[in-house]
């Protein structure tokens, strides 16, 4: 528990802390032992891949030094240093942030501490700074991974000045960003009770996932466009924008720009989370009480009536045992954060992706030949949900639950499972792809509909055999979350690899005449050929 | 006495890797008896259980349910059968009122009929206000309610209970014990299996004590008094399972608790 080189560097501190009040020794255990339990935690940035042993935070740390070394090109965009620097800091502190508040959440809202260490002769302002150590070595490793190539390059090309500037601006960045986070959730505390609290740091979680994939393929693009040469202009907005109160005082201080409004921002920077952090250190024990509301029994709660389930239910259920599981499935989908953390991502990524390769080809070529062309097979991108979708539909975190299945009287496995499928579509695919559907409808014209039908049933067809692929005659929700991690990856692989096989026989199709109403009835013969061979309802026992 | 039994098992063994966790249990139970299953941690209760319920297949032996071979899965055999586990494992992300529905369901009940029996029986345990909640903030004990009640709605013949009545308050332990009672009066048969010796003697018309994969005692709670010089149960437990060295256990740890030496 010693061997933490973080623990080495705090003991250089201990004085410091000592002439605060605070119990150094039991700090230091503390922290310690916090240390060695997050060796075996598993960070959401890596919620995708697979990975075992070891500080699974250490290791994502690789991935924080690539976006970093994405930051130094915009060191050099045009002549502003305020835009230049106003993008790095806009960078650093979004993804310091997201990472603070998916993976340091459990840290930040951390119950056990009010239980276990409570008892313990040790007092708050201990427990609290030990709190407050363990988060910002946690940041101080994030921000060194993220910023320490860039800020190498920083001290070679811009000189010794602009580097220690660059080193002070990130400090308070830094201090704003414990603070900033730490407050929002002293709010969200106060509005929200426990459960809701937990959904919506799982809606944070899932936005960075989402927010990673876009914001590369923009960071990408935009390479394009900001080649020209832009002055910096202030406009009022500016001061609602923290990372542009970063980047004042480098266009201040040695852009040699003088303007009142600059000055202003400049010393915002070193006031705000100065004032921030200090609210924070005296809201501490209030924030620690409302805390409290984690563990708390909640009553009530109203009956929800949802619209959508029932009339799904009504349209793709005919018997009751389905209808039971399909109601099930929606429900569990809804709830259930872990599930959602790994399909959700893939629900915006599959939405977002059609239109972002629609506007890579429009950098190309010109509205014209867009609209005419048969780009509009782009929205088979949007099959990139159901692959997750159906492989996770046999996970849950809650799978020891499972029993219920091997205990009733149920009939039929595949109905169930059925019901699963059918359910996971309706409720997430379908909104989806109708939305996209209506967009391309719009962009095309009616003459793509007939296409936009073979799809939805290729999508029926496809999720099927990404069904049979993935669970393997399982119960839905019957398998360690955990698990799926495991067995991932070269599955998925060969799901993607499928929906070019449907792409390439649409696209081939559609250029014989007749081809595409031809292809229609073989897709939806596919369609119940595909289910009924897939999953059969006839009595047969699964594998618990 | 009594003519067919509801449960029979005979030599029935059970294996895990390196292993033997039930050796040649032979067994029959019938109609109306409540069976306290006792043992050890680790004696096989749960396996034995698992194994009733069809959630373990590779055992070897035979087992009959209302005289049926487990091995030829009869639906209407589980549709006789209600079952609450040990741990309180349940989807907890759904309320109440929406999982119990599903199991009614499952057992093939009508939606509002299961509604209507759900929200009364919750009422009961007194529950009410959160029908709609989600069973995640439920205490232990608000939750083994809940799969008590899921255990019953579909009015099963038999009842397999594990630890049944971990987490809940005396009083709620005296409302299910009073109920268990009623029911095995009614003609059900229960079988449960509890490390809690008190309530096992007080509600068990039959105690069935497992100790190193076998059956070692069988019988009444008088019947087995007889056999041995125990008062109660926990003595006659401690007594069967060759364990008689608690207090010198107790005192071995309380000297290193206070580092000396302790006197009584």
């Amino acid at each position: 528990m010693d061997n933490f080189r973080s623990l080495r560097v705090m003991d250089v501190f201990k004085g410091l802390f000592q002439t605060f009040g605070i119990d150094y020794p039991s700090m230091r255990t503390i922290v310690g032992l916090k240390l060695t339990m997050d060796e075996r935690r598993i960070p959401v940035v890596f919620s995708q891949t697979k990975l075992k042993e070891g500080n699974q935070f250490l290791k994502s740390l690789g991935l924080y030094v690539l976006y970093g070394l994405a930051t130094i090109p915009f060191l050099y965009f045009g002549d502003s240093v305020m835009l230049q620097m106003g993008i790095v800091f806009g960078i650093a502190m979004f993804m310091i942030m997201t990472s603070l508040i998916a993976d340091f959440s459990s840290v930040l809202l951390d119950v056990r501490d009010r239980i276990l260490l409570a008892a313990v002769p040790v007092d708050d302002r201990t427990l609290n700074a030990a709190k407050l150590v363990h988060i910002s070595i946690y940041m101080t490793l994030i921000a060194i991974s993220l910023l320490g190539i860039p800020s190498i390059v920083i001290l070679i090309s811009k000189g010794i000045s602009f580097f220690l500037l660059f080193l002070v601006m990130m400090i308070f960045l830094m201090l704003l960003i414990i603070a900033l986070t730490a407050i929002t959730y002293m709010v969200m505390l106060r509005v929200f009770d426990g459960e809701r609290l937990k959904d919506m740091i799982n809606y944070v979680q899932i936005l960075l996932s989402v927010g990673v994939f876009v914001g590369y393929q923009v960071l990408v693009r935009s390479f394009e466009f900001v080649g020209l040469t832009i002055s910096y202009e202030f406009s009022w907005w500016h001061f609602l924008i923290p990372p542009l109160w970063f980047a004042a005082p480098f266009e201040w201080l040695l852009g040699g720009n003088t303007s009142k409004p600059l000055i202003v921002l400049s010393i915002v920077a070193l006031i705000i989370p100065i004032i921030a952090i200090w609210m924070y250190i005296r809201k501490m024990p209030l924030f620690e009480r409302d805390l409290q509301k984690l563990m708390s029994e909640a009553r009530g709660g109203k009956q929800q009536h949802p619209v959508m389930m029932k009339f799904w239910e009504w349209v793709l259920c005919k018997n009751s045992e389905e209808r039971a599981s399909f109601r099930f499935s929606w429900q569990l989908m809804k709830r259930e954060r872990d599930f959602k953390l790994k399909v959700y991502p893939s629900l915006g990524i599959g939405f977002v992706a059609p239109f972002l390769f629609l506007y890579i080809f429009l950098s190309d070529g010109t509205w014209e030949d867009m609209i005419t062309s048969n780009t509009y097979f782009m929205i088979y991108f949007g099959f990139l949900i159901i692959g997750p979708l159906a492989v996770m539909l046999s996970y849950s975190s809650r799978f020891k639950g499972a029993w219920i299945y091997a205990v009733a009287p149920i009939t039929s496995v595949s109905r169930v499972n059925r019901a699963a499928l059918k359910a996971s579509l309706a409720q997430l695919f379908l909104p989806v792809y109708l939305l996209q559907a209506v967009i391309f409808t719009v962009l095309f014209g009616w003459r793509i509909v007939p296409d936009l039908v073979v799809v939805l049933f290729s999508a029926i067809l496809y999720a099927v055999i990404c069904y049979a692929i993935g669970a393997k005659g399982t119960f839905p929700f019957s398998l360690p979350m955990g698990e799926s991690v495991q067995s991932g990856t070269a599955k998925q692989i060969i799901l993607m690899l499928l929906i070019g096989v449907f792409v390439g026989v649409h696209i081939l199709m559609s250029k014989i005449p007749y081809g595409t109403p031809i292809y229609l009835v073989v897709i939806v013969v596919g369609c119940l050929v595909g289910w009924n061979a897939l999953l059969p309802v006839k009595r047969k026992t699964a594998h618990m | 006495m009594q003519t067919e039994p509801i449960i029979s098992l005979r030599d029935l063994t059970m294996e895990f890797p390196g292993k033997r966790v039930l050796d040649g249990i032979s067994l029959d139970v019938f109609r109306g008896q409540i069976i306290g299953y006792i043992g050890p941690n680790g004696a096989g209760k749960s396996t034995t259980l698992k194994i009733l319920l069809g959630l373990l297949q590779d055992y070897k032996g035979t087992v009959e349910i209302f005289g049926n071979d487990l091995r030829n899965e009869d639906q209407d055999v589980k549709r006789r059968i209600g079952y609450v586990p040990e741990n309180a494992e349940i989807y907890d992300t759904l309320t109440p009122m929406e999982y119990l529905t599903f199991v009614g369901e499952l057992y093939g009940m009508q939606r509002t009929v299961v509604e209507h029996k759900a929200r009364q029986l919750m009422t009961e345990l007194g529950l009410e206000d959160v029908l709609h909640t989600r069973i995640s903030s439920f205490s232990k004990g608000m939750k083994q309610k809940v799969l008590i009640i899921s255990s019953l709605l579909h009015d099963p013949d038999i009842l397999f209970l594990d630890e049944p009545l971990s987490g809940l308050d005396a009083n709620s332990v005296m409302v299910v014990k009073d109920i268990l009672a009623m029911l095995a009066a009614s003609g059900k048969t229960i079988f449960y299996s509890s490390h809690i010796m008190d309530v096992v003697e007080k509600i068990s018309n039959r105690i069935v004590l497992l100790y190193n994969g076998k059956i070692a005692a069988d019988g009444s709670f008088d019947e087995l008094k007889g056999q041995g010089e125990a008062g109660s149960l926990e003595m006659l437990f401690n007594q069967l399972t060759g364990f008689n060295e608690h207090q010198q256990t107790a005192r071995r740890f309380v000297e290193l608790v206070t580092g000396g030496e302790v006197d009584g």
